[in-house]
């Protein structure tokens, strides 16, 4: 992964091809490795919960049958059920502190990538401070020891935009042939983030675009040839399961099949907010008010019917039985319902994104289920102080991401890969939302922060000073609108009873 | 040309693929002979059944019903297991009544069948498992969602390891909610 200095962005401009600070990186990435495996340590013993249990259930039928089964509402890429089967079976007694522990050290690649990601967009002090804020940030720490496939996830997708990166620094320099060869590394890498979310699917027509607009000056043939490559190569890498769907459903599924469902959840009159779900239901039986109640209803509230009372929404096409053309028909019903009430669209987007910038996290929500043992450290002793921590951390990266993003970074290419990807996970999260979704951004997050932690404001023209300030408010007006629902899971997170 | 070598490549990888699929296709009728088919190897059959009841369009009481008995009559437990999975309980749906206390019948019957003197045998905690435990929840019959012990249960029996007493199995079932076995009708 060694890359060139850049001459077009960050405050390290040695013009020439500069090796990363290589040592203080490992050092940090080790620190950060050896911290998520003393959460792991003292997390045991951990029962699998929602979706983990689902990954889990996958990958005793692919044990048992060598079929990897579909989840009638959603047809997951099959990668994280598979590497589950891989590990547990092996023959040996089952324990998935195994797995857990491939995660924490996968977990190594994302502080790795996070830091040269800072060094390239800021410097070498900027990425020492991104590399400690990725140690200790618990919302992303937490994922490497849960069943969900966040870690290693971003483990894939982060070097891939690495690479597009190091691809845009090289067509910048005019070497076709080395901006290709990261465009293929970044290819293979992204078909392989394919096989574990389908996320980045159509995220693949940013980043063509981007590559095409920075190798035009090299002329149209070229344009053409590195444009083209990036698609075409994760597109390859997906093939085989691409076509295993077609033989299985009869249909084009490149990736999976979660658009439908989610145009129900998101596009649809009842709001969800998946952090939530199981909260609201904890709430229930521990006798406490409803979060239904407690929420901004202007931000939740279904729309209007022509006869006054609220519009129930639309129901699932289930009566379509094929799991790929179900996506499609909920999805146009959700299309064409949405259409109908845009006011409703407009203020209930809003909620999305407040969902998605929440401070609140999966490490949060997880200690207010009382899913930590009481007798672990994390579910015990260390409880109160990390719920506070991870709440704290959240809301320091997301400001100073804020203003980083506004005044530290330069302008360039890597500026608009960075805000291209952060765009990409936003406008997603118009659909459906919560502060899971947040993860793939979460490293450019901690990058941006730490840069204006290092750097502060170094670009102060009016302008940038005028959009820090205007991230700045519109994180508060995010925060202002999930504060009573946020305040009532981060009170279950400090006094988690079962 | 040569500039032009990653994409041949790449596509030439393509092509390769996707002949290999062309080549292995096996259309809709086939797979039903297939798994119908009493000759045919268990994984075949599964395999088959797999293929059309993902493929279809409409619900079918030719697999919901016809090929699910076909399987929970077979001698291999592979089969009658796979016969509670996804593919075939988004078939056996019951079509009337409460929308959500609709459940696959054939599989309900046989997942919840008395125990008998044999208790808890490894093919009818995989079959218990693999139905009530099954990503996909209410509309294909699950209830719950797997836990370890579960998982561990389940693997134990495929590597030949003893399980805990029947009791207990079906204490801990009983006590994730599981309806109570001896009351369930029988299916054979």
């Amino acid at each position: 992964m060694a890359a060139s200095e850049p001459k077009t962005a960050g405050p390290v401009t040695d013009g020439g091809r500069a090796r990363a600070p290589w040592a203080l990186i490992l050092v940090i990435a080790a620190l950060g490795v050896a911290l998520r495996a003393g959460l792991l340590a003292n997390a045991q013993p951990i029962e699998v919960q929602s979706d983990e249990a689902n990954y889990l259930y996958l990958a005793l039928g692919l044990e048992r049958f060598g079929i990897y089964f579909d989840q009638h509402r959603y047809l997951w890429p099959p990668g994280y059920a598979w590497l589950i089967h891989f590990v547990i079976g092996d023959g040996s007694a089952f324990d998935l502190t195994t797995f857990r522990a491939l995660q924490v050290a996968a977990s190594s690649v994302i502080g790795i990538t996070t830091m040269l990601f800072a060094w390239r967009l800021f410097s070498t002090r900027a990425a020492v401070v991104a590399g400690l804020l990725w140690s200790v940030h618990l919302p992303l720490a937490a994922f490497t020891h849960l069943l969900w496939n966040e870690t290693l996830f971003l483990a894939v997708f982060l070097p891939a935009l690495w690479h597009v990166l190091a691809a845009l620094d090289r067509s910048a320099d005019g070497d076709e042939g080395p901006a290709a060869t990261r465009l293929l590394i970044a290819g293979i890498l992204l078909g392989g983030a394919l096989h574990l979310k389908e996320m980045p699917l159509f995220f693949l027509v940013p980043l063509t675009l981007l590559v095409a607009a920075r190798a035009r000056p090299m002329g149209p043939a070229v344009t053409l040839r590195l444009a083209t490559l990036l698609p075409l190569t994760a597109l390859v890498t997906l093939l085989p399961w691409t076509a295993r769907n077609h033989e299985v459903y009869g249909r084009v599924a490149l990736s999976g099949a979660t658009l439908g469902e989610n145009a129900y959840q998101g596009l649809n009159a009842r709001y969800v907010n998946f952090d939530m779900v199981p909260l609201a239901r904890a709430r229930a039986a521990r006798g406490l008010p409803p979060l239904s109640e407690l929420e901004r209803r202007e931000f939740t509230a279904p729309p209007t019917a022509a006869d006054g009372s609220p519009d129930d929404g639309w129901e699932r096409a289930e009566m379509t039985i094929n799991p790929i053309d179900r996506q499609g028909a909920n999805l146009r019903r959700g299309v064409a319902w949405s259409a109908e009430h845009p006011g409703w669209f407009a203020r209930t987007r809003l909620k999305k994104w407040s969902d998605l910038f929440t401070p609140f996290s999966f490490f949060a929500r997880h200690q207010a289920l009382g899913h930590y043992p009481q007798e672990s450290r994390l579910g015990g002793a260390w409880r109160r102080p990390l719920v506070i921590w991870s709440l704290l951390t959240s809301v320091i990266v997301l400001l100073g991401a804020s203003l980083g993003a506004a005044t530290s970074l330069r302008g360039g290419h890597a500026r608009t890969l960075v805000a291209v990807t952060i765009g990409y996970v936003l406008s997603a999260a118009t659909l459906v939302s919560m502060s899971r979704f947040r993860v793939p951004i979460e490293p450019f997050l901690l990058v941006l922060c730490a840069g204006f932690v290092t750097h502060g404001a170094a670009h102060r023209s009016p302008p940038r000073l005028m959009a820090g300030g205007a991230l700045v408010i519109a994180l508060c007006v995010f925060w202002w609108i999930g504060w009573p629902e946020t305040r009532a899971a981060a009170a279950m997170a400090l006094e988690a009873t079962r | 040309m040569k500039a032009w070598r990653l994409h041949i490549i790449l596509l030439a990888v393509a092509a390769a693929v996707i002949a290999r699929a062309g080549a292995t296709h096996v259309t809709t009728e086939e797979a039903l002979r297939v798994a119908f088919d009493p000759e045919a190897t268990s994984s075949d059959r599964i395999w088959s059944a797999h293929i059309a009841a993902c493929r279809a369009t409409v619900r079918s009481a030719r697999l919901g019903e016809g090929l699910t008995r076909s399987f929970l009559e077979a001698d291999d437990e592979l089969l009658r297991e796979a016969a509670v999975t996804i593919d075939l309980c988004r078939h056996a749906r019951e079509r009337t009544g409460d929308r959500d206390r609709r459940t696959p019948p054939l599989q309900e019957a046989y997942v919840y069948r008395s125990m008998g003197p044999r208790g808890m045998t490894p093919h009818r905690l995989r079959a218990l498992i693999l139905h009530r435990r099954k990503a996909g929840g209410k509309p294909v019959g699950g209830i719950g969602r797997i836990s370890s012990t579960e998982a561990d249960w389940f693997l134990r029996t495929l590597r030949g390891d003893a399980l805990p007493p029947s009791s207990e199995m079906n204490a801990y079932f009983q006590s994730r909610d599981m309806p109570p076995q001896p009351t369930r009708p029988r299916s054979r």
